[in-house]
């Protein structure tokens, strides 16, 4: 069995387990698995844990209603990968897991979301920085079918890759190169002022609306979070080392959570 | 097994003078030795004949043999002195009359077409259990082929090939001997006895040649028959967790997309920690999508977790050992962080130049380009500017990481030093998310330099704050400065922490004050936050004021070598802290009590009064005495007129007695808020005479030879009562 610390650069991680050494519930966070201390506090609502086919793995109900943050060391490149479940009743529906900073607008926010489309394919995810607004293009998925879905970025190479299985990595249209590297790096876009400066360090965990306090939950259209790990760097170009030590945790978290 | 009767059911024996041998004995054995056999009054060997046989009166006896066996009978009589005497020895003797029966194998050979499904025997097996069929080569369960008479019918038809389909088919038949085949069966009868002998007595090797293994062998065999065991447990795991995954499990994935639906979703059995996968058929001519991989049930259990926590504990153990087999090869990243005083600026100095042990960012011919950005823009380091790396020149600008670096020369084999320090707005820049990018890039790229070179790193910062994120971002009172400079310190921690893969590691860091006086109480309420910073961040360091050293003509900025001279001090603080573990934590007041017109206060180390230090001439001696100052009920200053200086104690004389303590007076160190000019940058005259009476506290500067000292960094606390 390989872990995420099998994978370099592996800097957070979580597993939304109701066990005290993933979830302290005194201080309502879970804790970072990686060792640095970017918990994932919850800001908003109450933690729902269900227990899901087919292994009756435990996870957490996103439904807009509970929320947490991450105060993130935001890595000049970043990986992420996310273990889920979606349901979606509402084509187009866009579920956003993670939103890097707290920009009004949701799309000036580096975001990791979980989309219902109105095509055939019933669930894709994708991640998105909000400067220049690359985009790692679409995974799909089956709804209401744990899926693991991964996706980082290349700073050298300018581009964004995507990967299920850690094998097929789909790259992205290389960005244009500007003066500076803001089209892979999700984050904020635009000035930070005085009253956002507490917040926008922050990676918003299930906010899916996208709508700041907004936390009305949504009965038709929810996920469910299992686990979530970010590494720094390049993790994922195509043939490198780290990609196949990436594949080889993938498939060993894939197994046990009978992901898809 | 029918038993064979010889001739006729009822011998008869004869004694030596051709007469009935009344009451005579047959002795049966086993063809050619003396191990006795049993033999049978009836056919169907039910009723066992006593051993010997007993003779009737009439010299008969019920004699029924073994077919399977060669006899030896040995007919006795007693003689007339009652002696046993042996009358007749028949050796061997075949069991019957009529011929035992031996089983006899047929193979029939047939050509497979992929069509043809029945194939008609030689003979006739008269049961299934009879037949063994192989396929090319490979054996064929009963179960997929039915006999009638000596037809045999296969579910599925044989594939094509050329006598592909062997049909062996067993029979009892008549046993025809001859009399070498007898003799050679007494052979081997012969050779049984001496094996099984062997096989009792000897504990390892063939116990005669063709006969099989000794004890030993067998144990082997026995060891192996555990091993089967032991793989038929994994089969029943294996079986359980189909049943783990229920019902409709396929064999492979074009079996199952050939018996469902389009849509329709089905699991295939899979084999080591898989249990089964799960597909969707998309159509009978398209591979199914995989949609889930099931674990087996053996890799489903609670040690997943604790190989999860172990990874982790060998994760964090691995990090340590290699720190700390790596000590001799440390390389120092070093990163200049904050304002515009931590950026390029003016103009170089000499004579000292680094050497090639320091490097930057290839980013700029010089270390202006990358590290001063005047405006709040969202700046993430383009790759090309952060690629590699080149020797560290200052170009046609100083920093004070020169100086950092002169000091550290020799302590560290190899500096890689940069600045993400930006204008008028560090913690801004540095706390917002995206720019977060700037310093994670700055220091990872760094770090992943010194490792490609062979070194481990250990990341240190050095961070300038103060008046730019009062006057232009709007960071005034101490409490809302305090908290965006903590979280700024602990983020930057955590960047270094991270970049070296050591959770644990809290970088050095070092805090410097430059807080502008035009916000009053707010001024000094941002010194005092830096000084809080830098007591309750771990391994924070305090640097003092920059005003200490020589100012730019904007009353900002240092001149080259004030930069310099600044930069020596942190190379310094690094240097303690890196070899002995010294954190400096500044010299400051802890403690100050008043008497009238005396006014006492306890500082954190033995200090001294440098009335020499040009800072004289900035102070408005109206109000400050060598950077000290006392103020009554927060707005009326009394002035000092005289200090002793004795240990760790200063006592000043007030130029009167302000009168009765009112619980709101201050003593002040670093915090002049108008110069002597009575300008409105009185920076310069943030400064103070007092510094660290400790020889260990200072240093002679590589830049132009003086000694250099650890001046009382700015605070304020309330004076008590005596």
């Amino acid at each position: 069995m390989k872990t995420p610390f099998d994978v370099p650069n592996f800097f957070a991680g979580f597993r939304f387990i109701n066990d005290p050494r993933y979830w302290d519930a005194d201080n309502q966070q879970f804790l970072d698995q990686a060792g640095y201390g970017m918990h994932c506090k919850k800001t908003a609502g109450t933690v729902t844990f269900g227990n899901h086919a087919p292994f009756g793995r435990e996870g957490i109900l996103l439904d807009n209603s509970c929320q947490f943050q991450i105060e993130m060391s935001n890595p000049w490149e970043i990986t992420v990968l996310a273990i889920v479940k979606g349901h979606v009743e509402t084509g187009n529906q866009i579920n956003r897991l993670l939103l890097f900073g707290d920009a009004v607008t949701s799309s000036s926010n580096g975001q990791l979301h979980v989309n219902a489309n109105v095509s055939a394919t019933s669930l894709v995810s994708t991640m998105a920085t909000p400067n220049a607004g690359q985009s790692t293009g679409n995974n799909t998925h089956t709804e209401d079918v744990i899926f693991a879905t991964a996706f980082g970025f290349d700073q050298e190479m300018r581009k964004g890759y995507r990967t299920t299985d850690g094998i097929t990595v789909t790259e992205s249209a290389q960005a244009t190169a500007t003066v500076n590297g803001n089209a892979t790096s999700p984050g904020w876009n635009g000035n930070v002022g005085l009253s956002g400066l507490e917040t926008n360090r922050y990676v918003r965990v299930g906010n899916l609306s996208g709508v700041i306090g907004d936390t009305a939950a949504n009965l038709t259209n929810y996920l469910n979070l299992f686990a979530l790990f970010f590494f720094h760097g390049r993790t994922l170009r195509p043939g490198s080392t780290t990609l196949a030590k990436f594949k080889a945790m993938l498939d060993s978290e894939k197994a046990w959570y009978g992901a898809a | 097994m029918t038993g064979v009767v010889p001739a006729r059911a009822r011998q008869y024996f004869p004694n030596g003078q051709g007469k009935p041998l009344n009451n005579g004995r047959v002795y049966a054995y086993h063809a050619g030795t003396l191990d006795p056999m049993d033999t049978w009054q009836d056919a169907n060997l039910t009723v066992l004949n006593a051993w010997p046989i007993e003779l009737n009166s009439r010299g008969e006896c019920l004699i029924f043999m073994s077919p399977m066996f060669l006899y030896k009978l040995v007919v006795t009589e007693e003689d007339i002195n009652g002696v046993e005497v042996t009358v007749l020895i028949d050796d061997p003797v075949l069991a019957g009359g009529d011929k035992p029966l031996t089983p006899e194998f047929t193979a029939d050979y047939f050509s497979g077409d992929g069509v043809t499904t029945q194939f008609v025997l030689s003979v006739n097996p008269t049961s299934e259990n009879n037949t063994f069929v192989h396929i090319a080569g490979t054996y064929v369960p009963k179960s997929a082929y039915s006999l009638a008479q000596n037809v045999v019918t296969f579910t599925t038809p044989p594939a094509v090939g050329t006598n592909n389909v062997e049909i062996q088919t067993v029979q009892l038949v008549e046993f025809s001997a001859s009399a070498s085949l007898i003799s050679s069966q007494v052979a081997q009868s012969t050779l049984n006895a001496q094996a099984a002998q062997d096989w009792a007595t000897k504990t390892s090797g063939e116990v005669v040649v063709g006969q099989g293994y000794g004890a030993k062998k067998y144990a082997q065999d026995a060891g192996a028959s555990a091993a089967n065991a032991l793989a038929s447990q994994n089969a029943a795991a294996a079986s359980a967790s189909a049943a783990l995954i229920q019902a409709g499990v396929y064999v492979d994935e074009p079996t199952g997309r050939a018996a469902v639906a389009d849509g329709v979703a089905f699991k295939v059995q899979g084999s080591g920690n898989v249990a089964a996968y799960e597909y969707r058929r998309v159509n009978a001519g398209t591979v199914s999508t995989l949609i889930a991989t099931y674990p087996s049930i053996n890799y489903v259990d609670d040690t997943f977790h604790e190989r999860f926590f172990a990874a982790q504990a060998k994760s964090f153990e691995d990090r340590r050992m290699r720190v700390q087999t790596q000590r001799k090869k440390l390389a120092l990243v070093l990163i200049g962080l904050g304002q515009s005083n931590n950026a390029a600026y003016n103009t170089p100095v000499s004579p000292v130049s680094v050497s090639n042990t320091a490097v930057q960012f290839i980013g700029g011919n010089a270390v202006g380009d990358l590290d001063f950005y005047p405006v709040a823009s969202n700046h993430s380091v383009n790759w090309a500017d952060v690629a590699s790396y080149v020797p560290w020149a200052t170009g046609t600008v100083e920093h004070p990481l020169t100086g950092a670096i002169i000091m550290l020369e020799g302590l560290f084999p190899k500096i890689y030093a940069h600045s993400a320090a930006y204008g008028g707005n560090a913690i801004l820049m540095l706390s917002g998310a995206a720019r977060l990018a700037n310093l994670c890039a700055f220091v990872h790229r760094m770090c992943d330099f010194a490792r490609a070179d062979g070194y481990e790193p250990v990341v240190a910062y050095t961070l300038v704050q103060g008046e730019a994120n009062m006057s232009s971002y709007g960071l005034l009172d101490e409490a809302t400065y305090y908290t965006h400079l903590s979280s700024y310190t602990r983020i930057a921690q955590r960047v270094a922490a991270q970049a070296m893969d050591a959770p644990h590691y809290k970088a050095p860091i070092i805090l410097h004050n430059l807080a502008e006086s035009s916000h009053g109480a707010d001024s000094r309420g941002v010194q005092n936050a830096i000084g809080r910073v830098a007591a309750e961040t771990p391994n924070a360091m305090l640097g003092g004021h920059l005003g200490q050293w020589a100012l730019n003509g904007d009353l900002i900025h240092g001149y080259g070598n004030g930069f310099r001279q600044r930069g020596e001090q942190d190379g310094w603080l690094f240097g303690r802290f890196f070899t002995d573990g010294t954190i400096f934590t500044g010299l400051y007041p802890v403690d100050a009590f008043r008497s009238g017109d005396m006014m006492t206060v306890t500082w954190n180390r033995e200090l001294e009064r440098d009335a020499s230090n040009p800072i004289a001439s900035l102070l408005n001696v109206g109000y400050a005495l060598g950077g000290a100052e006392y103020v009554y009920d927060g707005t009326n200053y009394v002035a000092i007129r005289g200090v002793s200086v004795v240990g760790r104690r200063t006592t000043f004389t007030l130029a009167s007695n302000p009168g009765a303590a009112v619980g709101t007076e201050e003593f002040r160190v670093g915090m002049q808020t108008t110069n002597a000019a009575g300008g409105t940058w009185p920076q310069l005259a943030a400064g103070s005479q007092f510094r660290s009476a400790s020889l260990q506290d200072r240093w002679v500067s590589p830049y132009d030879g003086t000694t250099q000292y650890v001046w009382a960094s700015p605070r304020k606390l309330p004076v008590r009562a005596a």
